[in-house]
């Protein structure tokens, strides 16, 4: 087991699997927020979905009613379980996190995404602001 | 961050759970920017009031909203979803739910702007006022050209802050925190039009990885469509809510070049052709309907265009004759809405569009789901009407 430091940003504690994006998110675009689905054909991860995941991506982009996304994927079920900003934690990802009480936070150093790519689960643990890898 | 016991006390909900919790979104944005407090902000710029955005979970968020709050300071709101003294073929769901978000704005206090180019509209504060812009392309329009003091807001952060009347006070709210750290040099680049600028800005988006940029071979001063296509641009692709023109020596340099501004444009314009103009993102101001009034001279464009503007802008437009001379041309105006997540076009009833503007290519692209011809104002003038 591993522990990867981070910051806390909205407060909260979650198990399970992550769903690693390298490019970063724009919300009001790439994700289909009926059932979470990355909806972008040009995204690699498209098809795959963030719903009951643990989101790990390098921080939001464009838009800024992406907060309103993450409140209608929460509102409908299909929100991530908690996020992880890579890069860092934008403010559209903040203030959506906030609002939908997803637990969120944002790697001290983004060199750490690699520790997280070799893990199966994970538990985000945003009051200790930490993050505990299991690999197997 | 540190809040004052009269802010503590607000969140811990002594002013009602609506408060309570635009002060948990400041929280949370504060946290994620690293604030050592809140400080007051004159003016809030409020997205999300398309119901093709915000959905059904929005609707009613809002109308919650609105009954425990009321805007602090001066709030003006984003396009909404279609023009509201036109007839339009939208089904009577997408009516009445854009009519109930347009209340509960309305009942908290906002002021019936439906712009994104706000700044066009509103009298300006002095520089270095704070204030809260969610619209992308204002954010970085308002932080590069007027000096106003904004980060790149959400919908949701604005809307904390025009409950609140507060922000964080970090990133570009910081003068020290406007000095950008990375100068992109696109010596050799084509800088002729609108869309050339558009594109740079969304190319810069894509790089940089800081709240502020700079573009070491541009002039600060700019014509007005220049720099709102730049802004847009940046704000579409990014999180950078801010750029500065001119030699930055203290800056670490990445040299772009054409090739990449290509393959910029190559993910963008996916048509050659298409069988609708659309004018209007972010929503044309006087300056450039006179520019296309210039540019149509006395022709009639051979398929229809569509130019979105604010209601301000056209009502302007229309007092001085300018609105009736551009409308000979066969253009018509659409106010209090944006192409941007437009539900008048669809897949259904077009299958590509031809636009001068690299924001609205990005969204009918990605959320219309149409075709894209990308052409500046004037290739497109001279191509397309006769």
């Amino acid at each position: 087991m591993f522990v990867v430091e981070c910051k806390c940003v909205v407060k909260g504690f979650a198990e399970g699997e992550p769903l690693i994006s390298d490019t970063p998110i724009n919300f009001l675009t790439m994700i289909d927020t009926e059932n979470g689905e990355i909806k972008d054909p040009n995204h690699n991860l498209y098809g795959k979905t963030l719903k009951g995941k643990i989101f790990v991506f390098p921080n939001s982009v464009g838009s800024s009613v992406g907060a309103y996304m993450l409140y209608s994927l929460k509102k409908k079920g299909s929100g991530p379980l908690a996020i992880i900003c890579s890069n860092r934690m934008d403010i559209t990802t903040a203030s959506g996190c906030a609002i939908s009480n997803i637990p969120a936070v944002y790697l001290k150093d983004n060199n750490l995404l690699q520790v997280l790519r070799n893990s199966r689960t994970m538990t985000v643990d945003c009051e200790g602001e930490q993050i505990l890898i299991y690999q197997n | 961050m540190e809040l004052t016991k009269s802010e503590e006390k607000i969140l811990d909900g002594s002013e009602g759970e609506i408060h309570a919790a635009a002060y948990r979104v400041l929280l949370a944005i504060g946290r994620a920017t690293e604030a050592e407090k809140l400080v007051p902000i004159q003016w809030a710029h409020v997205s999300g009031v398309n119901y093709n955005t915000i959905g059904d979970a929005g609707v009613n968020f809002l109308q919650e909203v609105a009954k425990g709050a009321h805007f602090k300071v001066r709030t003006t709101i984003n396009p909404m979803g279609y023009d509201r003294s036109k007839p339009n073929a939208l089904s009577e769901n997408f009516l009445s739910k854009q009519m109930q978000i347009v209340k509960s704005y309305k009942q908290m206090g906002a002021m019936q702007s439906f712009s994104c180019t706000p700044y066009e509209i509103f009298r300006l504060p002095r520089k270095g006022t704070s204030v809260s812009f969610a619209e992308s392309s204002a954010a970085v329009f308002s932080n590069s050209f007027l000096g106003l003091m904004t980060n790149k807001e959400s919908a949701l952060s604005a809307l904390a802050s025009a409950i609140t009347g507060k922000s964080p006070y970090s990133d570009l709210r910081i003068e020290q925190s406007r000095t950008p750290k990375v100068a992109l040099k696109c010596k050799g680049i084509t800088m002729n039009s609108e869309t050339d600028y558009g594109l740079l800005g969304y190319l810069a988006g894509k790089i940089s990885k800081d709240s502020c940029i700079a573009f070491s071979d541009l002039k600060s001063e700019m014509d007005m469509m220049f720099a709102k296509a730049i802004s847009s641009g940046l704000g579409t692709s990014g999180s950078c809510g801010m750029f500065t023109s001119g030699n930055m020596s203290k800056s670490e340099s990445i040299a772009i070049d054409e090739d990449e501004i290509s393959k910029a444009k190559d993910e963008l314009n996916t048509d050659e052709d298409g069988d609708l103009i659309l004018f209007g993102s972010p929503q044309l101001g006087l300056s450039e309907l006179s520019y296309l009034h210039d540019l149509i001279a006395g022709r009639k464009f051979d398929r229809k265009c569509i130019i979105f503007c604010s209601r301000y802008v056209h009502n302007q437009a229309r007092k001085i004759g300018l609105a009736s001379k551009v409308e000979s041309s066969g253009a018509e105006f659409m106010c209090d809405s944006c192409m941007c997540l437009s539900p008048l076009i669809t897949r259904d009833n077009t299958d590509s569009i031809i636009t001068n503007s690299v924001k609205g290519a990005y969204y009918m692209k990605s959320s219309n789901r149409v075709g894209v011809a990308l052409k500046d104002m004037k290739t497109l003038v001279k191509t397309y009407s006769e």
